[in-house]
Parts: structure tokens; sequence; C-alpha cells
């Protein structure tokens, strides 16, 4: 198995060998084909994504539309000198950090548990009609889930603390107490995702080659080894490339979910970058606070992703880029 | 069809160690109970949807309706602009989806070749984007001065490409086995052939995963129809469904009925309608990821 | 890899290049445009319109095409081509008048679209925001001064109602202050309940926490459970500041809903009014004894009005006006002989009582710099803030869609039904939303049968409405308030449940508030009331 996985490393596909510093042209024209085929993909990220960024200059300047983007006067880093001086911006800077790594190291180990047990599964049938249910939550709005939520983690009411006061504990208020509130948020939020997500494990496991755990039988190996030293290598790869982008992604801490539950008893821990930037008034047409909030998110999250590609890159593994 | 050969390699196996089975029994409940969890939410907004205004206000839980009524339904139908708006959804979800999977297809099986100079660079350019967008104006400006407003192409094109998926599908090209792509160049095939007649049918899994989360994506879009679909004929369905609640929310400040009364189900009418549809496209694609999954795992 | 990496390196540049060419082509088309709408004689850049303008060119000759883009009342029919109020209006003023109605009134598409530079010729947008602010301090909308004299029902607006809003003298637009000189937010009791109890509705503080208290522990509703309490309403604005318990500091004697004046005639927050201590104490009593909804934070209407038609809470804090009946009636879904009562706030000790804000908000419409017809476009605002548009486009045209028997209007509703109209009486798809809404204008239709009860609502509800202290809003207030209104929400929530003490916590949160900028405003308001006391 070993070996399998190297040779598919060396792959020589590209024609030419362009080691004798032929020039890029001829290199070029040699793969014409493969380059055609990059075309359609360039355009849309130059045309849709690399014009627009242009405008991340609006974090810089006074912007004016009349005069446009590039014609507004430079305003330097004032911008930025107001978001960072706002009292406020470093506790909602914390609160996003450790709300999305609570996140992180709960909700991206799950989906992965849930697709290993789903591939235990004996029947066939059973198993699809729970991955076809747990994908469902997916579907239904943060602002429709937000009101479900309320009803059954009401202290007035609600199932689940009928159930804690019925088992003799007191009513716990999930959504108004401080100290339950992040916990809640990061709970439902694993529970309304994770089926979504073990989709793109599924689809890494079927790609496996039955031969292997053949093989591996054979071999007299169990149901735990075949899972540790089959399954589980052969979608490490996958793993490591959600990993990175959930990495790149630390500074979303989940704005739809937190807008629709908080409220001024819970902003001490649960007031994100997003919300309170959006309280302030995003919503009123202050582009460059919008767009400088974004720009300092963008970078936070362009280190974290560089550092996180690097590293596994280091570790032997492909990266996304 | 395969699946069901699985199951009858299963079936005729060996017996299994007791500690294997009462795995399988612990894993059919654990698992159970967790799709249960996710399964009340959905029939939470089922029941209500369903639901009299008073059968919906008279439990907090909602298992069964304790009155029935078509009420939220029949307001939202009652709507001429409810079929055309089904009509734009379908052919923004069809379309968009289908020209994403060119595009990604493609650049993802370019890219895929780790020989290919400057692959790593435009890897780099592709992702910088996740991080680095320019916002809502200049967006606005692009699709302005492209042409798209109130095109369903605005819908689209903007959202060609999805660098997630890109990433996703370049990714399981990489960990394809290379003697298949070799085997078929020396043959004499053209990168095109060994793309569509080689590549693409043995990584189905991973194509009709991105083909769903792309499909998902265009089916719930309603953003940008607000931002550059002024005429309300060409509303997707997502739009029209919320801005028939928002129309009766809106019904506080201004003229009209109170059809605030219809309240909560009516609101649950809409939720279902609107993910019915692609929920029921599901199955189609699981087919996919869930064919040929068992092999093995199952022997233990 | 490594040994390539003189061609590697030349080809990303070149691949760099070629989408740098590409990104470089749409940030330069983009700019152009913008900059030529400055022009003022160039082309407009409404260039979404221009499609159906050359359609419809032929048929209008020489009529400009006035574009409106507005947030306007997106609970309203869609106008089809051809509407008959849009032909009447383009008949009267001689112009192509196309309107655009943002879905679900979103004011950020709105923003975006003047932001970049996609101007209409008239706009609609959320007044005392920083977008609109924006657009007057950058020239994208146009003063209305000279246009005054020949529209005289314009002029009325803004001088009488909208003196403030003049900016150095210069008029940007018609604002509309929604909830200005009326309210319709009272507190709705259960009737059936204090019958049952034997109260009459709370007139003062005291007899407010004695009904909330009986609510809660005297089984109201009779069914032998504890399972009621008092009162809900809805969590604190961040927007406007407003608390569910207003009430209470009004009754304490806070006179003003924006500020206070303190003694030597200087103005202060409203938590540094001698008020604002034993009000606090008054709420937090309320709190501790359990009377209130505990999950009162959490609410938006329709929780709070569930909790209210579940027959949890015995009061709420609501809006009235066309909500009447409806509340009404769903409560009587589940009980059958319920029925609802309201009247004015609770008074303190010396009979002072207030419970809703004037309000400060609301929209404007404005004539952008990019419109080509400005005198239509003003004529076009004139309009419909004149006697004969208000008619149009709430009753229609008299033969058509209405006929007048002696005094009272009869509805012709299938003819309605073929325009814009909302049914039963109600008005156009271009009546509400931009200039007026039906709360302020008063109206509902005469054929409604809940008229008489909506009316007294309002009359009440305004007789509970707190005044300002400055009408308008501050550049200062537009860029931050909210945030203020946050530390002010976050330490009344604190100071609720207890996490800081009521003294304390006001004297922490005086520093904070002037501390972040609250110093600033009060500054700025100060030499407003200044200028306003002197006009």
């Amino acid at each position: 198995m070993k070996d399998k996985k190297y040779t598919k490393k060396e792959r020589k596909m590209v024609s030419g060998s362009a080691n004798g510093g032929s020039g890029a042209l001829r290199y070029l024209w040699k793969n014409k084909y493969l380059y055609l085929m990059l075309v359609p993909a360039l355009i849309y990220y130059g045309v849709f994504c690399y014009a627009p960024m242009g405008g991340l200059v609006i974090a810089f300047k006074s912007f004016n539309p009349m005069k446009g983007i590039l014609g507004s006067p430079w305003a330097g880093f004032a911008t930025f000198r107001k978001l960072f001086s706002m009292g406020k911006f470093y506790q909602v800077f914390w609160n996003t950090i450790r709300i999305s790594l609570i996140r992180l190291v709960f909700g991206f180990p799950f989906p992965i548990i849930i697709a290993l047990l789903l591939n235990e599964l004996r029947s066939v049938r059973v198993k699809r009609v729970i991955q076809t249910v747990i994908y469902i939550p997916n579907f239904i709005s943060w602002v429709i889930l937000g009101g479900i939520l309320t009803s059954i983690l009401s202290t007035d009411g609600g199932v689940i603390n009928g159930l804690l006061t019925s088992l003799g504990a007191k009513p716990v208020g999930f959504l108004t107490d401080e100290r339950f509130f992040v916990p809640t948020m990061v709970v439902s939020m694993i529970w309304k995702t994770f089926g979504w997500n073990t989709i793109i494990y599924l689809a890494a496991m079927t790609g496996i080659d039955p031969q292997l755990y053949e093989a591996a039988t054979v071999d007299g190996a169990g149901r735990w080894q075949k899972l540790w030293h089959i399954t589980l290598p052969c979608i490490r790869s996958i793993i490591v490339v959600v990993l990175i982008t959930r990495i790149g992604s630390l500074m979303q801490a989940g704005f739809e979910q937190i807008f629709v539950l908080y409220h001024p008893g819970v902003y001490g821990t649960a007031d994100i970058i997003d919300t309170y930037v959006y309280r302030i008034g995003l919503q009123d047409g202050k582009f460059e606070l919008a767009t400088a909030v974004g720009l300092f998110k963008s970078v936070v999250n362009f280190i974290l992703l560089v550092i996180a590609n690097r590293t596994a890159r280091m570790a032997g593994e492909e990266g996304i880029f | 069809m395969m699946a069901r050969t699985e199951r009858t390699k299963a079936s005729s196996h060996i017996r299994e160690s007791l500690g294997s089975r009462i795995f399988n029994v612990v894993n059919v409940l654990l698992l159970g109970f967790i799709a249960f969890t996710t399964f009340y939410p959905f029939w939470d907004c089922f029941v209500v949807s369903f639901s009299s205004l008073k059968g919906y206000l008279a439990t907090s839980v909602h298992l069964w309706p304790s009155e029935w009524s078509l009420e939220g339904y029949r307001y939202m139908v009652s709507s001429a602009e409810l079929w055309s708006s089904y009509a734009n959804s379908i052919i923004i979800t069809v379309g968009g989806t289908a020209i994403n999977m060119i595009i990604t297809i493609m650049a993802a099986y370019v890219l895929s070749k780790r020989n290919l100079k400057g692959h790593r660079v435009l890897m780099f350019l592709a992702v910088f984007t996740m991080m680095f967008s320019g916002g809502i104006i200049p967006t606005y400006m692009v699709v302005k001065d492209v042409g798209l407003m109130n095109s369903l192409w605005a819908m689209i094109l903007p959202t060609a490409v999805n660098t997630y998926n890109l990433i996703i599908l370049r990714n399981f090209f990489l960990d394809l086995p290379a003697e298949l792509e070799e085997a078929a160049l020396l043959d004499g095939c053209t990168e095109a052939g060994v793309l569509f007649r080689i590549m693409l049918p043995i990584s189905k899994p991973a194509v009709t995963t991105v083909t769903l989360f792309y499909a998902v994506d265009h089916w719930n879009d309603f953003f940008s129809a607000i931002m550059y679909i002024n005429k309300k004929q060409q509303w997707p369905l997502q739009l029209f469904l919320r801005s028939m609640l928002f129309q009766n929310d809106a019904a506080y400040a201004s003229g009209g009925e109170s059809l605030f009364l219809l309240g909560q189900p009516m609101k649950m009418a809409a939720v279902m309608m609107a993910i019915i549809p692609i929920m029921c496209a599901y199955p189609f694609f699981q087919r996919y990821f869930t064919a040929g999954m068992t092999v093995g795992a199952v022997k233990g | 890899m490594k040994k390539n990496t003189g061609t590697t390196r030349k080809l990303a540049s070149a691949l760099l290049a070629a989408v740098m060419l590409i990104s470089a082509a749409g940030c330069g088309s983009a700019a152009p445009q913008t900059t030529e709408a400055t022009g003022g004689d160039a082309q407009p850049a409404a260039a979404a319109g221009t499609e159906q303008e050359a359609d419809t060119a032929a048929k209008t000759d020489e009529r400009p095409t006035i574009r409106w883009l507005t947030t306007g009342d997106a609970a309203a029919k869609a106008i089809e081509d051809g509407d008959r109020i849009v032909e009447a209006i383009n008949e009267r003023l001689g112009i192509d008048l196309q309107v655009e109605i943002v879905p679900e009134a979103n004011t950020e598409k709105v923003n975006v679209a003047m932001a970049s530079g996609d101007f209409p010729d008239i706009v609609t947008g959320a007044y005392g925001t920083s977008a609109t602010q924006s657009w007057i301090q950058n020239g994208m909308v146009i003063p209305l001064n000279d246009y005054l004299d020949d529209n005289a029902a314009l002029k009325e607006w803004l001088e009488q109602d909208y003196p403030w809003s003049a900016v150095d003298g210069a008029y940007y637009g018609a604002p509309f202050i929604a909830q200005y000189n009326v309210a319709n937010t009272l507190i709705v009791f259960r009737q059936d309940w204090l019958d049952n109890l034997g109260l009459e509705y709370p007139q003062t503080l005291e007899e407010m926490k004695e009904v909330l208290i009986r609510f809660t522990t005297d089984d109201p509703d009779g069914d032998g459970k504890d399972n009621t309490y008092g009162f809900t309403a809805e969590g604190p604005s961040s927007t406007t500041g407003a608390t569910p318990f207003d009430w209470v500091f009004h009754a304490y004697g806070l006179e003003h809903g924006d500020y206070a004046l303190n003694e030597a005639g200087e103005i202060i927050p409203t938590f540094d009014d001698p008020s604002f201590v034993p009000a606090m104490n008054y709420i937090k009593e309320l709190w501790d004894l359990g009377v209130i909804d505990s999950e009162l934070m959490l609410n938006d209407t329709s929780k709070k009005e569930e909790k209210f038609y579940q027959g949890k809470a015995g009061a709420m804090q609501a809006a009235l006006f066309r909500h009447v009946s409806r509340h009404e009636s769903s409560l009587q879904e589940l009980f059958p002989e319920a029925s609802i009562c309201y009247d004015l706030a609770p008074a303190g000790e010396n009979g002072k009582r207030g419970l809703s804000r004037q309000g400060k908000d609301g929209f404007m419409t404005c004539v952008t710099a990019a419109c080509e017809h400005p005198d239509k476009a003003a004529a076009f605002i004139n309009f419909m803030l004149s006697e004969e548009g208000i008619e149009l486009v709430r009753l229609g045209i008299e033969g058509v869609h209405y006929t007048k028997d002696g005094d009272t209007i009869v509805y012709n509703e299938e003819e309605r039904e073929k325009d814009a109209f909302a049914p039963n009486g109600w008005a156009h798809a271009l009546a509400w939303g931009s200039f007026f809404w039906p709360l302020e204008s008063g109206y509902i239709p005469l054929t409604d049968p809940n008229r008489e009860r909506a009316l007294e609502t309002v009359e009440l509800a305004t007789k509970c409405q707190v005044p300002n202290l400055v009408k308008q809003k501050t550049p200062a207030e537009i860029s931050d308030k909210s945030a203020l209104n946050d530390i002010f929400i976050q330490y009344f929530s604190d100071m609720l449940q207890g996490k800081i003490g009521i003294e304390e916590g006001q004297k922490k949160l005086d520093a904070e508030w002037r501390a972040n900028g609250g110093d600033a405003v009060l500054e700025e308001v100060t030499a407003a009331y200044r200028a306003q006391e002197t006009q």
C-alpha cells in the first residue's frame, strides 16, 4: 500500500521536460491545451475577484462616490486607527478567536468521526436514511433554526429544560446565561453543519480501493486496524485540506448564528467582530469601515492560512497551494 | 446495484467477534439518536407549516399538527410570481452549476499536475481570493460594467468558481493513481480526452460532491438577486419567498390586509417550499457517494 | 522543481501579468463611469433602465425619464407596465416615471448602488444614517432650494416640519421621520385576567407592580397551575437605545426621549438624570420578583406576541393602531373568551408618564447629481407631497377607482385590482414608505371595521409619546450613537441581572459612555440645541 501511495506522487504527465531552459513561451506552447483549459478560470478570477480587489483601497481612502474609488482622497490609516482605538474592539477580537478555536477543536473532528462511524454501518439502507437525515439542518437558515432553538432551550417550557427538571436538575439558561451561551452556540453550530461536512469525507472514502481492505482481511486485520491503517490514511489528504481552509477562516466565527441568537446580556463573551461592526453601523453605509474591517480579517486569516499550509507541506502533505 | 452485491457479500461473511457486534448495535443506536436530533427541526417546521395558528400556539413542541391547515401554503401559492421564481431558480441552479463544473473541472485537472510550471502560483492566486475580496461596492461596479445588471447571468457568472470546491476537486485528482493518465496519454489520448474519458468517470464521487455543493449554493442565493435584479419576474425562489414573508411583516407599517394573522405557519410553509425541492435532489447525488463505500469496511 | 525556478518564475509573471491586465481593465472601466457622473452634463449613470427606456421612448415622445430608486413600501403589489396611477402622474407632470422598489426595503442595495456611482434620478434612502449623510457631503444629491418657489407643497413640507434638516441653509431632500408626531405603542393587558382578579388597568407604577405580581402569583387564568407572569416586551434596541422599560424612566420624571437637561440647563445623557437610579431600582425589583419575562432579551416581535397569545404573559408592550384587532383575534385562538385592554402608560408619583420616544429616523428622498431634469424631479417630489398627489395614490382616479357618494367614498375594488392597489380600500404601491406611512397620516380606510379602535389607540399612544430635546441627529450621533447605545444597553442589562450594582453601574456607565465619544456627541448636540432654541 505504501508503494502505491508513492507512485501516485510520481506524476509525469506534462509534456516537455523544460529543464533545458527552453523558455517560457515554448513551454507554454507545448502545454497549450493544458493552459487553454485554465483560461475560463483565469478570466473568472481576473474579472470577478482581482478586478474588484482593487476596491480594497477604500479602506485607506476617504471614499467619495462622485470621484470614484481611484479618485477619492487618501486617508492613510485613519479608518484603522479609529477601529483599533475602539475600546471594545479588542474584546470582540478575542471573543472571535475564542469562539472560532472552540468550534475548530470540537467541530472539525466531529464530522470525520461521524463519517467513519457511518462507514462502519452494516445496512446500506440504514446508512442512507441516517445520511439523508443528518444533512437536513444545513438547509434551514439560522433565522428559522434560531426560533426553534429558543423554544427548545427555553427555561419556560422548553423541552431540554423540561428533561433536566424532571431529572431533578435546575433549569439552565442556555441562551440567557453568559456561561452557557458560547457552549450552546458551538454545539448548535456543530449540530447544524456536521452532516453536511461528512459528505466530503464519505466521498473520499468511496475512492478507497476495495482491494486494500480485502488484502488486510486476508492478513487478519481487525476492524479497528483497518480503520486506522487504511481508511484514515486514505482520507488524510482531504482532512488536511479541510483543516487548512478552516484555519484560514478563523476570523469567521459564525455571524448569522450569533446575530440571530445573541443579546446584550451575553455581549461579554459572544459579541464577535462581525456582530459588533454590524451594530456600530455597517448596515447604514460606512463603507470605509466595512472595508477596513474586512481587510483586517483577511490579513489575519491569510497569515494563519499560510502558516497552516507551510506546516502541512513540511509534514509531507500536499497542502492547498 | 453495487450496493446490493456488497450486502450479499457482507451477510455471507464469517462470524463476527462479540465486541464487533456490540459495536454495531451501539453504533446504530448512537447514529440513530444523532439523526433523530437533526431531524427534529425539520419536522417542527413541517408540522407547523401544516398547522393553523391555533394549532401552532397550542403547544411549544410540535410533533403532529393539532389542527390542520393549508393556509400558509395557500397564501404562498396565491402569487403569480411563485412559478416564475421556481423557474428562475431552476435555470440558475442547473445552468449555473453546469458552468461551475465545466470551469472547475478543467482548472482542477490542470492544477493537479504537479509537474506543470506555475501550478503552485496559480493555486496560490486562487486561494488568495478566498481571503481577500474587494467587497460589495467594487463587485457591484464590475457586475454593472460587464453588463450583467437585471440579468440572470448576474447570479451565475460572479460565482462561476468557488475556490474551496476547486481545492477539493483538485485534491481528489491529485490522489488518483498516475498510471491511468500516463497509459492514456501514451495511447494517444489528448489532455481533454484523458480528463473526460478517464479522470471524470473514476472521480464520480468527488465530482458529484462538488456539483452538490455548487447546486446548493445557487439554490440558496438571494443576496445577489437583491443587489443585481430589479424586476420581480426575474427573482429566484428564495428571494420571492423571503419577500412574501417580509411583505407580511411589513404589513405592520403600511397598507394591506393583516396577513400577519397567519404568522409562524406561513413562515414555515415558505421554508418548506424552499428546501423540499433541493432535498429531493439529494438522493440522486447520494447514490454516488455511498456506492462502493461499504466494501471491506464491513468485513471485520 | 527547484532547478526550474527560472522558467517557473517567468511563467508565473507572465500569467500574473495577464491577470493584472484583466483586473486593470475591470477597474479602469469602473472609474470613468463614476467620474462621468460628476460632470453633470454628461450621461447619467442610469445604465439599468436604458433598455426599457428605449422601448418606451417612442410611446412617450420627448418626455424625460425619471428613474426613482426607493426602499418604498415592500409590502405593496408590484407595479405593472401601464399602471394607470403611474400614467396619470406621467400625464400630469410630463415625465416618464420608472419606479424601482428595492426588495425587502433593503437600504443596503440603495447605498451600494449610490456608492458605486449607479445613480437614479431620484433616490430614497434611510435618513439619519452615514449613507445619506455622505450623499450630502459628497455632492451626490443636489440642494432643492432653487426649486422651492415653484413647488409649494415641498416648500411647506420642508419649512414647516423639517426646517432643521437644512445643511447650511440648503435642503438636500425631503425627509420623512417616522413617528415624528404620532406613536402607536401602548402596554396591552389581558382584560379577562384583570376581571378574574378584580383589578383595573393600572394607572400608577404602584398599581402596575401590584397587577404584575398578582398576574404571576394569583393564577389569573384559573387553571390551577403556576404558569403565568406579568409583563413581556422586546429586547432593547441598539439603533435607538430604547428599552422595554422606558415607561418607568418617564414615570420617574425623565422628560425627553433623547437626552435630559440638568439644573444648569446643560444637556446630559438620560442616565445622568436624577430619575435614572430610582427607576432602575423599580425595574430591578420587578425583575427580581420574577414578574417579567426572564427571556425578554431574546424576544423579537413575534416571540413576544406568541407569549402573550399563549397566555403566558398578561401584559405586553406592543404596537397597536392597525394591530389591535389582530392582537385580540390571535389571543382568542386559544382563549375564545379573552379580550385586551389598553390605556395610558402608568404614572409616577407626580403624575408624570411617557412611553415611546419621538422618532429621529426615517427616510429622505433626494434628487441626484446625475439627474438631467432636476426641475421635473423636484416637481415629482412636490406632487407626491401635494393634496392632489396624496389623493391620487391613496384613493385613485375618481370615477375609475372610486366614486363619491356625498362625503363617503365608494371603492371600486374591481378596477383597483387592475392597478397596484392593495385590497379593501388600502392604497396604491406608491402611497407608503417614502413620504408617508398610514400611521403618520392617520389613514385607515373608512370601510375598515376596526377603524375607531385603531384611531383611539393612536390617540392614547401619542399622548404617551415623549418629545426629543433635539429634533435632528447630529453627524457625531450618526457616526457613534449606536456604539454608545450599545454601552448603555450592556450596562442596563448587567444592572438588571445583578452583575453590577445600580449606583456603581451608573457611574461606570457614565465614565465609559463619555470616554467613548459620548462627550463629543454631547458637545455637538448642545450646539444644535442652542441653535434650535434661538430659531
